[in-house]
């Protein structure tokens, strides 16, 4: 079995004022072991809250949710308690993220002591010292911190939190976004290096393709809570189908004066998530829209190539 | 060639603070044209935001103190070195005319920058009650003019800042920036809060504005790609410091300090598969307490054994193109360098 995480039909709606926000939307796909699925959108897209709702730190409304072949969608706390060390999570904002009143052995500690990892102190330094050695944060900041750090070492902690329980799954949320170009290269790395040491599988969120297309094996597209394009990294960035996914793509600056780009401009901005009606969610801004595309929702469907688009007009848009 | 509007020469700025003197700017020189873009790129810290508030006379009192140097307006000096309080009041209230009227500034946070109290419209027409003599309702129809201007249906005008979403939000402030046609217009990082697709939008409509109105704009990012798509130069800053400075063709094609080529390296391409993404290690040099050698010795792979005895003046390696690093200098400064005679006289 290579499948390490799969997600059938996951909806999570909040109940709001004056509605319902869908806030992800009939959401499907598979994780393999020591793979890493991007997952691109603006914000308010739905991103973050899937993450969270595959980590089961928001509870899904409904759907399907399998890691290591058991379903984790209902199960209660203290059954999951006994999952959480094979799933974790970084955070986007390091300082938001780490209690300030701790310093930086208790941070990483702290996950070790909660599950009782080991029976004596001196073990658990031992271990503590080794997970900084593992992110390069010098022994030396053992007893500082947060506030004493820059930000590229405050996001280092967070790894060696996440690390600190030898997990399967990583779900990282943004975690080079609120980082220097050069400190964001420092934590790309690192985070390349630990895959390939522990063989982990990384759930990368983010709204820098860029990023997304150097860390990645395999890229989803989510647009209202929806996943609107789903293939290989590769392929998307080659081949993409979808009207949305082409516009994000063709809107990203590219520091270089030789590759200048047709820009697609997008009238307008995100539609409303509540409430949603059974229509392409893209439409309202979309250049290719006709009739039924505000009629119907386009399902997700294979175009060749494990290449998923939900577009009603993916064919004659690309001329396949 | 016109005249520039925006002129810095020399500027040098220090934050004191109780723990010290923190060297924020230091020796930064630059100068924008009518209707040129000057992109200003740097990590957080490198000073970036200091000249900004330097040229709209904001900087944080008493802690902000403008050591040295001059910043031009068309030619007229609008910054005080004395820390005299009666010169220091005087220039306050001329810069109190010249912002809003003869500078514009878009800030980072659209949402932190507009009055959440206010409606919008009323707030572009506040700026220009206060520049012009005009009636309350000949300041209200200049403002349903600026809002329409950036793409936002006049009808709008009595809504509040948080019925509208990023982007809009982003237009209002650039809408109330451009109210009373500034001749500068500072943008601190205006589209970093705003989502790809959105940054299009308003790049493509500052671009538009900029070379309607003439607008000397000088754009504080610290994202290349945005560099690429708006500016006509750029200014690399680091550590308070100009280390390259010259027309984006110079700084994109031709890069010529370690660092602004360790920052080409780091960022992750779309044309290019690469495994590994290039980073050099280290941190920026503390302004609190800058080394009296080059400030990017630490960190640089291109050093030889003198760099930790020179500190290199901006040096010009080709018509236009000015770089802070040894081995770019010419030996009339080396030697000017090591008898201690100070910096070489650059004049750009």
């Amino acid at each position: 079995m290579s499948e390490i995480l799969q997600i059938n039909n996951l909806k999570k709606y909040f109940p709001v004022a004056g509605g319902t926000l869908h806030a992800v939307d009939d959401v499907s796909f598979t994780m393999n072991y020591g793979e890493t699925l991007g997952v691109v959108g603006e914000s308010g897209c739905g991103k973050s809250t899937l993450g969270k709702t595959i980590l089961r730190l928001t509870n899904p409304t409904a759907g399907q949710i399998i890691f290591e072949g058991e379903d984790i969608t209902f199960i209660d706390n203290k059954q999951f308690t006994a999952l959480r060390p094979k799933m974790q999570m970084i955070f986007q904002d390091p300082l938001s993220s780490l209690n300030p009143r701790m310093s930086v052995s208790q941070q990483i500690a702290e996950p070790l002591r909660i599950y009782k990892v080991y029976q004596n102190k001196e073990d658990m330094e031992k271990r503590v010292l080794e997970l900084m050695d593992t992110v390069g944060l010098a022994r030396r900041y053992a007893d500082t911190y947060p506030h004493e750090l820059d930000g590229g070492r405050r996001q280092r902690i967070g790894v060696a939190r996440a690390l600190a329980l030898n997990p399967k799954l990583i779900v990282c949320d943004e975690p080079v976004s609120a980082l220097d170009v050069l400190i964001q290269a420092q934590i790309l790395n690192l985070l390349q290096d630990l895959q390939k040491e522990h063989g982990l599988s990384y759930m990368f969120i983010t709204h820098d393709l860029s990023v997304v297309k150097h860390i990645s094996d395999n890229i989803c597209v989510m647009y209202l809570g929806q996943i609107i394009e789903q293939c290989e990294t590769k392929e998307l960035f080659e081949n993409t189908l979808h009207p949305y996914a082409k516009a994000l793509l063709s809107a990203i600056p590219v520091p270089s004066l030789k590759h200048r780009r047709e820009k697609i401009l997008l009238k307008g901005e995100l539609a409303s998530p509540i409430n949603p009606k059974n229509a392409c969610r893209f439409a309202p801004r979309c250049l290719y829209a006709k009739e039924d595309c505000f009629e119907s929702t386009p399902e997700l469907v294979d175009v060749g190539g494990n290449h998923m688009v939900a577009c009603h007009y993916v064919k004659e848009i690309n001329g396949l | 060639m016109s005249e520039n509007v925006l002129e810095i020469k020399n500027l040098v700025v220090h934050y004191e603070t109780p723990d010290g003197v923190s060297e924020a700017v230091n020796d930064v020189s630059f100068s924008i044209k009518a209707g040129e873009t000057l992109g200003l790129v740097g990590e957080t810290g490198a000073g970036k935001t200091t000249i900004a508030l330097t040229i709209m006379g904001l900087l944080p009192k008493p802690a902000g103190q403008v050591i040295e140097g001059e910043v031009l307006l068309d030619g007229k000096n609008i910054v005080e070195t004395s820390r005299n309080k009666f010169k220091q009041r005087r220039n306050d209230k001329m810069m109190r005319k010249l912002r809003g009227n003869d500078i514009g500034m878009i800030f980072q946070d659209p949402m932190s920058a507009l009055n959440p109290v206010m409606p919008v419209g009323d707030q572009i027409a506040e700026v220009v009650k206060l520049h012009n003599k005009v009636s309350k309702a000949e300041a209200s129809k200049r403002a349903v003019e600026m809002m329409e201007l950036v793409g936002i249906p006049g009808e709008r005008y009595s809504n509040y800042p948080h019925e509208f979403s990023g982007g809009m939000k982003q237009r209002i402030v650039i809408a109330m920036a451009l109210a009373c046609n500034p001749r500068v217009l500072i943008a601190d990082e205006p589209t970093t809060a705003l989502d790809v697709t959105i940054q299009a939008q308003v790049l493509e409509l500052m671009n538009g504005l900029k070379s309607k109105f003439k607008t000397a704009l000088l754009m504080i990012t610290h994202d290349l790609g945005v560099v690429a798509e708006i500016c006509d130069k750029c200014a690399v800053i680091y550590a308070g410091q100009l280390v390259e400075y010259g027309t984006v063709e110079h700084i994109f094609n031709n890069a010529k300090h370690p660092y602004t080529m360790a920052l080409f390296e780091a960022l992750p391409s779309l044309d290019k598969d690469v495994d590994r993404l290039k980073s050099i290690s280290g941190l920026m040099s503390d302004p609190m307490d800058l080394p009296s050698y080059c400030t990017f010795f630490d960190r640089c792979d291109a050093k030889s054994e003198r760099c930790n005895e020179l500190d290199p003046p901006l040096t010009e390696v080709e018509p236009g193109h000015f770089v802070r690093c040894a081995r770019f200098m010419k030996d009339k400064q080396k030697a000017a360098v090591s008898e201690g005679a100070g910096q070489g006289e650059v004049v750009l």
